[in-house]
């Protein structure tokens, strides 16, 4: 019983649909004709008017757009290109930056050569490259 | 690259504030130096360290140089029983990964907070204050 119920609704399924498809798309072509019937009584919205200008066209087609593009593209980078920026890779010039290092007068006590100062024994650390 | 036009000054209060916090966390000093490092990289650093003078002992330095993408960290004698070198590639590789993305003073600060986790300790008073 239920082994029949199911049979006919995959029947209705794969049968149904396909065929229903294929009956609206034979009966499309004749809609205008069958809406021809009824010409004396023209529906609303069926007259489209005067055409857009050129400059009406171009406007709302290219101008606007193009106003939104450029109104998120400013969003983006103004936030974002605030500031200084480090850019890898390039020298760096001018003096070193400490944050905590040694006082000044020490600084220039060794000056640019550190030749003169001995590494401490037993240091240790770790090291990356990237 | 001249200082100013790599960090502002929000970046730099930021590290100072973090470089403050792993101090005092840690109890040990830290010390950064974003600038150049010469021909041989871990032997200029070495030789900073110990210019930092007789803190060094107790001192961490983190020393970048961003033209050669080479970054050091040299600990004294006394900071490497709390701030082993595993904890300090760790920490190398958390500043790093921020560095690759082009954020050097992120980068900073991410290693500060991993360096300044990994060499906490209880504050035992007869071996900090002999």
């Amino acid at each position: 019983m239920t082994s029949v119920r199911r049979l006919a609704r995959a029947a209705a399924v794969f049968i149904g649909i396909p065929a229903a498809s294929l009956v609206a798309f034979l009966v499309q072509p004749a809609l205008p004709a069958l809406a021809a019937v009824g010409a004396d009584h023209p529906d609303i919205g069926e007259n489209a008017g005067p055409g857009l200008t050129v400059i009406q066209t171009v406007s709302l087609f290219v101008l606007i757009p193009l106003g939104v593009v450029g109104l998120v593209y400013l969003l983006v980078f103004s936030f974002s290109a605030r500031g200084p920026r480090y850019r890898a890779g390039v020298a760096w010039q001018g003096p070193p930056r400490w944050w905590g290092g040694p006082s000044p007068n020490r600084l220039e006590t060794f000056g640019s050569s550190l030749e003169s100062v001995e590494p401490i024994e037993g240091a240790g650390g770790a090291r990356a490259h990237w | 690259m001249p200082t100013g036009e790599v960090f502002t000054q929000h970046q730099l209060d930021d590290v100072e504030r973090a470089r403050k916090a792993a101090e005092s966390d840690t109890g040990l000093s830290f010390a950064v130096y974003v600038g150049n490092l010469g021909g041989d990289t871990r032997d200029y650093a070495v030789r900073l360290h110990a210019a930092l003078g007789e803190d060094a002992s107790r001192s961490v330095l983190i020393a970048v140089d961003p033209g050669l993408r080479q970054l050091e960290i040299v600990t004294g004698p006394q900071a490497r029983r709390y701030l082993d070198d595993r904890g300090a590639a760790l920490g190398a590789f958390s500043m790093t990964s921020s560095f690759g993305t082009g954020d050097l003073a992120g980068g900073i600060v991410a290693g500060l907070v991993t360096l300044g986790e990994h060499g906490r300790h209880p504050a035992v008073l007869h071996q900090d204050e002999p």
